[in-house]
């Protein structure tokens, strides 16, 4: 007896499965058609699948062991309609997919009013980052109260629960729900739009591995895909309207003018180039005391950031100076009452923020462009020379330039005047460090600029949502420098460099907006500064028990050790 | 080689005297067909057939219902054996007609999910159906007690309510008139009303001309579907090949029969059950496989020792008793 044959007959309204419905809509359905629990369903769903059961997949219709032979004969369904439940199987997106903005699935039943009153309910509704229904073009609503987990259906248990909540336990979201005919979609429209939105989705997916190599600083995937979505030609796509730009952030177009030779030089660059470009002109700016834009928008940071916590940083200073007194001892175990590394371990969250506010600063080993030593970087420019036709051609052009220089190394540790003695780390080489390397010249420098201009607004914003989630950071007990070096990549934004008759065009994709933040909302308090001093004393108080432990321990393993001595030394000398 | 064909021969007499090899047609089985087409198409929402014991009673409504479809259209069908229940539950009840139609979830559920499990069944293929309708055959249907035909009634006015109908073809023995009758001085008009306004006293074999139209379908009749060979083929082959027809039998079986039925002193209309007459024919052909020939002829003598040796004698016996406890 075949497997399916004792599965046994099941209630089901023959034609009333659309394509692309959710497990969940069917579920729904099939547990008011026969009277039963979702478990059941889930036990069904197990018993259809070839071999042994698995759960890795988000939509239970995603599981190739899941035979659409099988689901069209217990339902007495198409085999056509079968074979277009799964998803997967026709969104082989592999670069979408790695994006986590655009593979995000709604846990909640997310749905158009539209099609729930027609009895349809489907996984591409659950994609986050569309906001219309791609049947109606209805704004899609959210059902916030969620559901337990049902055995085997993974995300459509909730799918499964809301809906049959509010298609057979509340009839107004489905009015012929209970009626003998149910009022379904048409099969046709609902096959037509869904490959329309697929193909586009398709067409994006192709799009992505063309403009790989011209994205600079890949490791953002969300401002690509932003990027990806923006640079398809929209106009008449079916997704077009289907979706909130604002979800994958905004888009910024930036035009340059350059000669014919200049722009076939520099759409040549590539991401790697660039990203060295950068880092070199940061160093340039750094040693010739030139002042961009970029550079005025960090400087302009840092005194926000300072702004208003200066008796903050008074107190942060005065525990180090009482630190200096105790150093005397020579006692190793004495540090400051404070870990950097923890929001809820300084008096001020300022103070955290200020410590991380310096990499920003940074051009050297822990650039937030990608941790790049300065000799790392002149090699990489050695490599960029390697191309001598093309270095030859950008000197011609004075689109790049080896410059000699001398830069201050360390300047960015501002927090230092902060931290008299030398209690954190080993004494900080200042000193002075000599470069030779390549920097962008000409018409390449307003484009170096206009991108660095875009990640220091990236950084401004990773570090201010760093600070406002300190509560957060703090419950996790996170590194808050490994925290926002990923806010760094999360936010960074993207760039996609095209030709265009009258020279370049930049598109830059970010989530962020190109201003600073603002760093005084929600922090200062009227009593902050008596709440500082507060936190600084109880914080002092907490050390100061740790230490006087610790100092006890100590004293007492040295104790025992001279003990120790002794008692070797009575054994040794005879009666 | 020997043994293989005796074991298909055997297997195939014991499947067709359990009525799981083919089912034939009868002049009492068409005539079924005759009423059932037209209660149907009328509008009918159940009838009694009813009859004695061993009569083919349950293979002509099989026979019927197999055929119904070329001449009406598709319509579901659910064959019920009822079983006697000391005290009705509606919970097994339902459960006994979930696990007749093999439903995945005959056992989960109260009473009420049961009863609606199965009106939903009903109806998802009743409105599919041309007549848009379903037909519930309650084989042994006597056993029913008042109970269960309220609960009958209760899924019939399930399917109303969703533009369907449900017929229930209550198929027992003559106790089932007693039934009707009794449900009819209890003034259970919607019952009566209902299921038990059309009714057919199912008889037997009751002419010579019954019994010849009958091995007429047999000589007809192709068996193991497929292999192209006739049922009397694996029996006699060489008698077939030469041209023999089971139809000739037929005036000296109808004699046979005739004779232990006036011997037991029965009075009117000769009334030959089907199962008897069936394992008559197959005696016959199992007496007749080591006498295969060509141009086979068989003496009156077997057919008395076949008939003898169906059970029919005794079977008169029976009614002649209980006759007699009427009278």
């Amino acid at each position: 007896m075949s497997r399916l044959h004792s599965i046994g007959e099941v209630n089901w309204k023959s034609g009333s499965l659309r394509p692309f419905e959710s497990a969940g809509s069917v579920g729904a359905k099939y547990c008011y058609l026969n009277k039963v629990k979702p478990i059941e369903f889930g036990k069904l769903i197990e018993d259809l699948v070839d071999g042994d059961f698995s759960s890795d997949f988000n939509f239970t219709f995603d599981n190739p062991k899941l035979k659409p032979e099988k689901i069209s004969k217990i339902f007495g369904e198409p085999l056509g309609i079968a074979k277009q439940l799964s998803l997967l199987k026709f969104l082989d997106l592999r670069n979408l997919n790695k994006c986590d903005l655009f593979n995000q699935f709604e846990k909640n039943l997310r749905f158009c009013p539209e099609c729930l009153n027609h009895g349809y309910h489907s996984p591409l509704h659950q994609l986050n980052w569309l906001t219309k229904c791609f049947i109606h073009n209805s704004a899609l609503q959210i059902k916030t109260t969620r559901s337990k987990y049902v055995r085997n259906l993974n995300d459509d248990s909730v799918l499964l629960t809301d809906l049959y909540e509010l298609w057979f336990e509340n009839q107004d979201f489905w009015k012929t729900s209970k009626n003998k005919q149910w009022k379904l979609l048409d099969c046709k429209n609902v096959s037509t739009k869904s490959y329309s939105l697929l193909s586009e989705l398709k067409k994006i997916e192709n799009r992505f591995e063309i403009l790989e190599p011209f994205t600079v600083v890949g490791a953002n995937r969300f401002s690509n895909l932003n990027l990806n979505f923006h640079s398809l030609p929209m106009k008449d796509s079916s997704l077009e309207c289907l979706y909130s730009p604002g979800h994958f952030g905004s888009i910024k177009p930036y035009y340059f003018k350059s000669n014919k030779e200049e722009t076939e030089l520099i759409s040549k660059f590539g991401a790697d180039r660039i990203v060295s470009l950068i880092q070199a002109r940061q160093i340039y700016c750094e040693a010739e005391e030139v002042y961009p834009q970029w550079k005025l928008i960090l400087e302009e940071l840092k005194s926000n950031l300072l702004q208003n916590h200066f008796e903050c940083l008074a107190v942060y200073k005065k525990s180090f100076i009482a630190l200096e007194t105790l150093r005397v001892k020579h006692n190793p175990l004495v540090r400051p009452p404070y870990n950097m590394d923890r929001f809820d371990m300084v008096p001020c969250k300022r103070i955290g923020t200020l410590k991380l506010s310096q990499l920003l600063f940074e051009f050297e080993s822990k650039n937030l462009l990608g941790e790049c030593l300065v000799e790392t970087l002149d090699s990489n420019l050695n490599d960029f020379g390697r191309d001598n036709n093309f270095v030859e051609k950008c000197n011609q052009h004075q689109l790049i330039s080896k410059w000699c220089g001398k830069f201050v190394r360390n300047q960015h540790e501002f927090l230092k005047s902060y931290e008299p003695g030398h209690i954190l780390g080993d004494e900080i080489p200042y000193g002075i460090k000599q470069v030779r390397i390549f920097v962008p010249m000409g018409s390449l420098i307003p484009i170096i600029d206009e991108l660095l201009l875009m990640f220091v607004y990236s950084w401004a914003w990773a570090l201010y949502e760093l600070e406002i989630h300190a509560d957060k950071i703090n419950y996790y007990q996170v590194d808050i420098e490994q925290e926002f070096k990923s806010k760094v990549i999360k936010l960074s934004p993207s760039f996609l460099i095209s030709t265009i008759p009258t020279g370049i065009q930049i598109l830059i994709g970010t989530k962020v907006e190109s201003c600073l933040p603002n760093f005084t909302l929600g922090i200062e308090s009227k009593n902050h500064n008596i709440e500082v001093l507060n936190k600084a004393k109880k914080l002092t108080k907490i050390y100061d028990f740790a230490l006087a432990k610790s100092l006890e321990d100590y004293d007492r393993a040295r104790r025992a050790e001279a003990g120790k001595y002794e008692l070797i030394r009575l054994k040794l000398i005879p009666k | 080689m020997i043994d293989i064909i005796y074991k298909e021969r055997t297997n195939l007499s014991t499947r067709l005297l359990a009525g799981r090899a083919f089912l034939i047609k009868t002049p009492q089985a068409a005539l079924y067909l005759k009423l059932m087409s037209s209660w149907l198409t009328t509008g009918s929402q159940g009838a009694i057939i009813y009859g004695r014991p061993r009569l083919g009673k349950t293979s002509a409504t099989r026979w019927t219902l197999h055929m119904l479809p070329e001449i009406i259209g598709r319509f579901p069908v659910v064959e019920i054996p009822v079983r006697g229940q000391f005290v009705a539950s509606e919970k097994a009840f339902f459960q006994h007609l979930l696990t007749c139609i093999k439903h995945r979830h005959a056992m989960i559920g109260t009473a009420g999910d049961k009863r609606d499990r199965f009106s939903q069944w009903l109806i998802n293929r009743a409105i599919r159906s041309p007549i848009n309708g379903a037909v519930l055959f309650l084989d042994e249907a006597q056993l029913l007690q008042n109970q269960h035909y309220d609960w009958l009634v209760n899924i019939s006015n399930e399917l109303d309510k969703n533009g369907c109908r449900l017929f229930c073809l209550l198929v027992g023995q003559t106790e089932l008139i007693e039934k009707k009758n009794e449900l009819i001085n209890e003034g259970r008009e919607q019952i009566v009303g209902r299921f038990m306004v059309r009714e057919h006293e199912f008889v037997g074999l009751v002419s010579e001309k019954d019994i010849i139209s009958i091995l007429n379908e047999f000589d007809h009749t192709i068996y193991p579907s497929g292999s192209d060979k006739l049922f009397a083929e694996s029996f006699i082959p060489l008698g077939i090949h030469s041209g023999f027809k089971l139809a000739s039998l037929g005036p000296g079986m109808w004699q046979t029969f005739e004779k232990l039925w006036l011997e037991q002193g029965l009075f009117g209309q000769i009334n030959i059950p089907m199962h008897y007459f069936t394992s008559a024919l197959i005696s016959t052909l199992n007496i007749m496989v080591s006498k295969d020939k060509c141009n086979l002829s068989i003496s009156h003598d077997v057919l008395v020792n076949a008939v003898s040796a169906s059970g029919f004698k005794e079977s008169l016996r029976i009614l002649k008793a209980e006759s007699r406890s009427r009278q």
